[in-house]
């Protein structure tokens, strides 16, 4: 199958990717309400807010850091457990995603995602484990040699593609172990194998069948960097510094983490019908 | 280590006797250093040196000759050199010890002994006019701490007095082994060679702040940078052909073939310069660009050639500034290292018509922090060498002034994000230098006139920028054009001296007196807060309003409006007051920022406060929270909906990308 009916098929679930939308939301707006909240109490009566109106200002910024930092810093601490509780309710979601993915449109979203919650959760917790000790693999040692390098190579023009080749590599591994995912869920909820038996499905078919999908899981990546890119440039256009502009931009916004949503989904169906 | 302690007492010994001087009669040169020829400087110190590189044992061996002039009443009986290769010479000098761990990054508890440098002197002479000159003794002195292993100052014992006005010449044999690089001089792989510090080099004679006449010639600390007397340089290095050679000065010889050797002569020539260095490398490449009547040499690894325009134009932009807003550069020549990877320890330092600067292939174009660096080394030509401070001891006369100078070119050539302006994230450099001070966790640990090396808490925070921001402080009262003509004026009065603070308050008084402003009448208590004090400034305006007291015969209403100012710090100083009124008018008061609470209060006819700001041009650039400057009673908020919306967008895609294995 191809990217275009993948996506196809993924934007007939709208619903789908709404309703993961709205939690992740509804879990951000938790952070977006404090943030307006602890700059409204502390600058809220300034004109200083006009300086913030078209986008970054670093006299702003560094003057309330430096004032009301301890104000904020709580909310650092706020997202990183919000993530962990996404990751965790990520796991349920796309339980109950492939259920309907695998199974037919009829199939119950919330039943699939309760029975599959828990299979889903160690396959996940195996595999982000995985990613971790092999992106430290891969990086530590660049890092920690880095300095060395500095001393005794000629050029940091080595050091530089030393680095991009890592990336490259480190994203090829991301990749890799995605399809394994997507392979491993689906022959959880497809074909009711065992954890092992569907992880060692994931990974073997994976193996096979990863140069096969990799032109299409790039296509995936390059159109999330696109719609990055429309964002970033419609939020420093001028307009976006008026009242109305501001809320165009939200919009945008809003709507390129759907868009992303619905990438996900599209990949999903493109791994599970292309294997 | 043993060897080379051997060798040192050997050639230390200090014998006494009659011998010829070490060096040959200087042959002319025909390049000239100093724009138009011009004696610029007293040329109180003055070198010749004849170098050999050993570039396998990373060691100049050679003989100097210092002319030195005595400029006091007193009869000088010996001489105090600055030996500050010495340093890096052990663990246990002045500069090191018990820094062992974290020196620059490095961890140095296990460095071998061949990565270790030294400058030592053999045979010393001072020249009598007699047809035979005498030989000296000679001996290390620990002039600030008692560690009698640091060898960074030598005092040279004198055969005949010099006598006021009078001067004398010394002829020396020396070594100077560099260290692998530590801090600035030294050698790395690939044959870098930076010979910064590398000579025996006279200190300098001055009246001290009670008006007592005597040497300031401190041991190399830590902390420390430069301090030395103006003169003319003659150096000539004898190098491998393969190695490019450049530093401070003009190029009287470039790699000329010597008779019977396998090394080539090149022959720099420096004229009225504080000081002098040099690099040598196989691995840099050169381009030459050039500047009104300045020559500029930038050296660099072939690497860095997409780098080479944006370094030159920084450096050009610098010239042509400086020119303008303080005074002509009276050199002819500019070096520019652009060190190698593996030289990088050398870079980010300023030395007489020479700088050092720190570059990376593919530097974004939108983070400029390269071309800042150049541009504030480049300043340093005027604050340290033509204004030659004591470094030492006023660090603040050159940093703080060379950042504030960095700062006003980068914004001249580059706008209003000068030093950032990436992905949307936009900084200046005025702003970045500004909140190095206002983020300070202690912005009290000094005040910025303390003597270098007693400085406490964050050096760079309190010298460089905080200075800057005071500086900044004193264009802002009193205007561009003023600030540029006292600038002009302390820059034609000091240069080539040795200016120290009340220099520069002179210069200020006379121009506060010249162009009243807001601050000319406190100008004494603003200088010692700022320059003496620790004192931090915070004025803010905390609320506004008003309400209506009647309506007029006309029809019209009268309203009573006020305002309320906290000094919520200790620094005084009087500041503007700005007031936007309802009927879209627009007036300045002023408040003299003496009280810690201060209440405004207005009656006016149809018009009524919208909102106010204490000091809106920010002429007060050293107020810590510029965001409690102001108040309205009609906020706009969409800029807070607008970086509440990008958090949101932010947690958003975290959550997504966190969870793209789940």
């Amino acid at each position: 199958m191809g990217v275009i009916t993948s996506l196809r098929k993924a934007w007939d679930r709208k619903r789908l990717i709404s309703l993961v939308y709205v939690i992740q939301l509804a879990l951000a707006l938790t952070i977006g309400l404090q943030v307006y909240q602890v700059f409204e109490a502390s600058i809220g009566d300034s004109l200083a807010l006009e300086g913030l109106k078209s986008g970054y200002a670093h006299t702003v910024i560094n003057d309330l850091l430096n004032i009301h930092g301890a104000s904020l810093s709580p909310l650092l601490g706020q997202v990183r457990w919000m993530v962990l509780l996404y990751m965790v309710i990520s796991v349920f979601l796309s339980a109950g995603i492939w259920y309907k993915i695998t199974r037919n449109r009829d199939a119950n979203f919330w039943i699939g995602a309760s029975i599959y919650f828990v299979r889903f959760l160690v396959v996940s917790v195996l595999l982000a484990l995985t990613f971790l000790v092999i992106s430290a693999l891969l990086w530590a040692p660049y890092l920690i040699k880095v300095q060395y390098w500095m001393e005794y190579w000629s050029s940091e023009e080595w050091i530089l593609w030393l680095g991009i080749i890592i990336a490259v590599i480190w994203f090829l591994v991301a990749g890799y172990l995605f399809v394994c995912s997507c392979l491993t869920k689906k022959s959880l909820v497809l074909d009711e194998r065992s954890m092992v038996k569907s992880l060692g499905y994931g990974l073997r078919t994976g193996t096979r069948a990863y140069i096969k999908l990799l032109p299409g899981l790039l296509l995936f990546a390059g159109l999330i960097i696109f719609l990055y890119v429309i964002a970033a440039c419609v939020n420093e256009m001028t307009l976006m510094s008026s009242s109305v502009g501001i809320f165009l931009a939200f919009l945008l916004q809003q709507g390129v983490v759907w868009l992303k949503l619905w990438l996900r989904i599209g990949s999903f169906e493109y791994v599970q019908e292309s294997v | 280590m043993i060897d080379r302690l051997l060798i040192m007492l050997l050639l230390g010994a200090g014998f006494t006797g009659y011998t010829q001087s070490l060096l040959p009669e200087p042959e002319a040169y025909e390049c000239q250093p100093v724009l138009d020829d011009r004696t610029l400087s007293p040329r109180l110190a003055n070198y010749r040196f004849v170098l050999d590189l050993d570039h396998q044992t990373h060691l100049v061996e050679g003989s100097e000759m210092i002319t030195w002039s005595n400029p006091s009443p007193d009869t000088i009986r010996s001489l105090r050199l600055y030996m500050y290769l010495n340093a890096f010479s052990s663990p246990h000098t002045s500069y090191l010890r018990g820094n062992l761990r974290n020196v620059m990054g490095q961890d140095l508890t296990e460095r071998p002994d061949e990565d270790w440098g030294y400058v030592t002197i053999g045979r010393a002479y001072q020249e009598t006019g007699e047809s035979a000159n005498h030989e000296l003794t000679y001996r290390y002195i620990q002039p600030d701490d008692d560690n009698d292993q640091d060898s960074s100052v030598l005092e040279i014992l004198l055969a005949e007095p010099i006598l006021p006005g009078e001067s004398t010449k010394l002829s020396l044999d020396f070594i100077s082994k560099l260290p692998r690089t530590i801090a600035r001089s030294g050698w790395g792989e690939h044959g870098f060679h930076h010979f910064v510090h590398w000579y025996p080099k006279v200190g300098v004679y001055e009246k001290d702040d009670h008006g007592v006449w005597g040497w300031n010639c401190h041991q190399f600390f830590g902390r420390m940078e430069f301090y030395g007397d103006h003169g003319n340089y003659d150096v000539t290095i004898d190098a491998h052909p393969d190695y490019t050679i450049g530093g401070s000065g003009c190029i009287e010889l470039y790699q000329q073939p010597i008779k019977g050797s396998d090394k080539v002569r090149t022959r720099l020539i420096a004229h009225d310069v504080i000081d002098f260095a040099w690099v040598a490398s196989p691995l840099l490449t050169v381009t030459e660009d050039r500047w009104e009547h300045v020559e500029i040499r930038l050296l660099s690894p072939a690497s860095h050639a997409s780098l080479t325009s944006r370094i030159l134009g920084a450096a050009k932009h610098s010239l042509s500034y400086f020119a303008e807003h303080v005074g002509e550069y009276p050199y002819n020549t500019l070096t520019i290292l652009d060190p190698p990877l593996h030289g990088l320890r050398s870079g980010f330092m300023e030395y007489p018509t020479y700088i050092t600067g720190g570059a990376f292939y593919s530097f974004p174009k939108g983070i400029r922090s390269m071309e800042s660096l150049i541009v504030h080394e480049f300043a340093h030509q005027y604050f340290m060498q033509i204004l030659a401070n004591n470094e030492k001891e006023a660090p603040w006369l050159d940093e703080g002034f060379v950042t504030f100078y960095e700062d006003s070119v980068m914004e001249d050539l580059y706008g209003e994000n000068s030093l950032i302006d990436l992905f949307g994230y936009k900084v200046s450099n005025s702003s970045f230098t500004r909140n190095e001070y206002v983020s300070l966790k202690n912005k009290r640990s000094s005040p910025i006139t303390e003597v270098g090396y007693e400085v406490k808490g964050n050096f760079k925070g309190i010298i460089y920028s905080k200075t800057a921001t005071v500086i900044k402080t004193l264009k802002g009262y009193l205007g561009e054009g003023p600030f540029d003509e006292m600038m002009k004026t302390y820059y034609d009065r000091q240069k080539f001296t040795h200016p120290r603070k009340e220099d520069f308050i002179t210069v200020v008084n006379e121009y506060f007196a010249k162009y009243p402003n807001l601050l000319s009448p406190v100008i004494d208590d603003f200088l010692e807060q700022a320059l003496d004090g620790t004192q931090v400034c915070d004025y803010a305006m905390i609320n506004s309003g008003g309400y209506k007291i009647g309506s007029n015969a006309d029809g019209g209403d009268t309203y009573f409006s006020y305002l309320e100012m906290e000094r919520r710090e200790d620094f005084i100083a009087p500041v503007e007051v700005g007031i936007n009124w309802s009927d879209g008018s627009y007036t300045i008061e002023s408040w003299d920022g003496v009280d810690a609470m201060h209440v405004m209060k207005f009656r006016e006819k149809g018009k009524r406060i919208i909102s106010a700001s204490i000091d809106p041009d920010k002429k007060l650039y050293l107020d810590i929270d510029f965001n409690n400057n102001s108040f309205t009673t009609e906020p706009e908020r969409s800029g807070i909906m607008k970086y509440a919306a990008r958090s949101i967008f932010w947690v958003q895609n975290i959550m997504q990308s966190a969870s793209f294995l789940m």
